[in-house]
């Protein structure tokens, strides 16, 4: 915002450089980054794991 | 003899994924905490040498456990999984496909026996998604069976190959109607992969569909300097996906190999880390004010 005698309005400056330091995509990367810490110690980790260490019988195409 | 950098890196993604040369003396395939994690690129867990879990074999075994109704962990993996692949996707897009990818390496090696080669039609590129959908997802959901996995030449050239010809302790159970079909599908890729380039990539794989759908908002990107592309089409010759760069800087098709940048002899082509809305703001992708 641009005040009548052509400066910027109160606070628009600090808005301005903030709105050029942070990125939407590096929010994005941030917020995916907390959901699969998140998930993986809810159990997502311990899920994969378990699934991983079994010889799986599908990938083999040897399943009974 | 002068290796170029993808390949080196593609190679060195080759080792990353399957470093347990211990199996051969063991015959027990690796059961710690790194099988926890997943691969970012299409390596088949059940290889005796691996020691990451195929992300989409983990992406399958949250829907089966859905089916299952184990709901909670179900949800935990899905989003563990998931959020896993779209973060990798939002970060780089399909450059995994293009410099990580085992088996895209496998497949580029195969392009290199001489042989009369073809196109893929353009409309073939819609069956990933199909098999991201139907085999990854829907079919697990409903059944709670790996299907795709079932199905997987990967899994075949990987996994059940290597597994026949050393057997881990124990053994393996015998051979079925279903271990005959899934190396005639590995025969089948095998045999396109000779004529036509990354067909695998371009028309099947479940991984490469989740990551062409994060491209074209991916942080690192491709451009296109408009004002200096003539449209000689010498990237659209180099491509491994034969797309013409100059129209869709950023299609999903695109594995960002950078070949077209290599080639380019005005010097158009560029890439590197940038907001997709800056760029798209700034007119980057459009008018061309290309950096890299």
């Amino acid at each position: 915002m641009i005040t009548l005698t052509g400066t910027p309005a109160p606070g628009q400056e600090l808005a301005d450089a903030a709105s050029r330091r942070i990125d939407p995509v590096y929010l994005v990367v941030v917020a995916l980054l907390s959901l699969v810490i998140v998930a993986a110690v809810l159990g997502g980790f311990n899920s994969v794991l378990a699934n991983g260490r079994v010889l799986c019988q599908d990938c083999i195409g040897l399943f009974r | 003899m002068k290796f170029k950098r993808r390949r080196i890196t593609q190679f060195a993604a080759l080792v990353i994924a399957n470093p347990f040369l211990i199996y051969f003396a063991s015959r027990q395939i690796y059961h710690g905490s790194l099988k926890g994690v997943c691969f970012p690129g299409f390596n088949c867990y059940a290889c005796p040498l691996a020691v990451y879990s195929c992300p989409i074999g983990a992406l399958q075994h949250s829907a089966a456990l859905l089916h299952q109704k184990v709901k909670w962990t179900a949800i935990a993996t899905f989003l563990y999984v998931g959020g896993f692949i779209a973060l990798i996707g939002i970060g780089l897009g399909r450059l995994v496909c293009g410099w990580f990818c085992p088996f895209g390496l496998i497949q580029e090696g195969l392009n290199k026996i001489p042989s009369p080669k073809l196109r893929i039609p353009h409309w073939m590129r819609y069956g990933k998604y199909l098999t991201l959908a139907g085999l990854a997802l829907f079919l697990p959901l409903l059944t709670g069976v790996h299907w795709f996995s079932r199905l997987c030449p990967a899994g075949a050239l990987e996994g059940t190959l290597p597994l026949v010809a050393v057997p881990p302790k124990g053994g393996i159970p015998p051979a079925g109607w279903f271990f005959w079909l899934k190396i005639g599908i590995l025969v089948f890729f095998v045999a396109w992969m000779v004529v036509s380039s990354r067909p695998f990539c371009r028309t099947a794989c479940p991984l490469g569909a989740c990551f062409a759908l994060c491209t074209p908002f991916s942080a690192y990107r491709m451009h296109v300097d408009r004002s200096k592309c003539d449209k000689c089409d010498t990237c659209r010759d180099v491509c491994p996906v034969e797309i013409n760069i100059y129209e869709d800087a950023n299609s999903p098709e695109c594995l960002r190999c950078l070949d077209c940048k290599k080639a380019c002899p005005a010097g158009a082509i560029t890439s590197g880390f940038k907001s997709p809305l800056r760029s798209r703001s700034s007119g980057d992708e459009r008018s061309g004010t290309a950096r890299s």
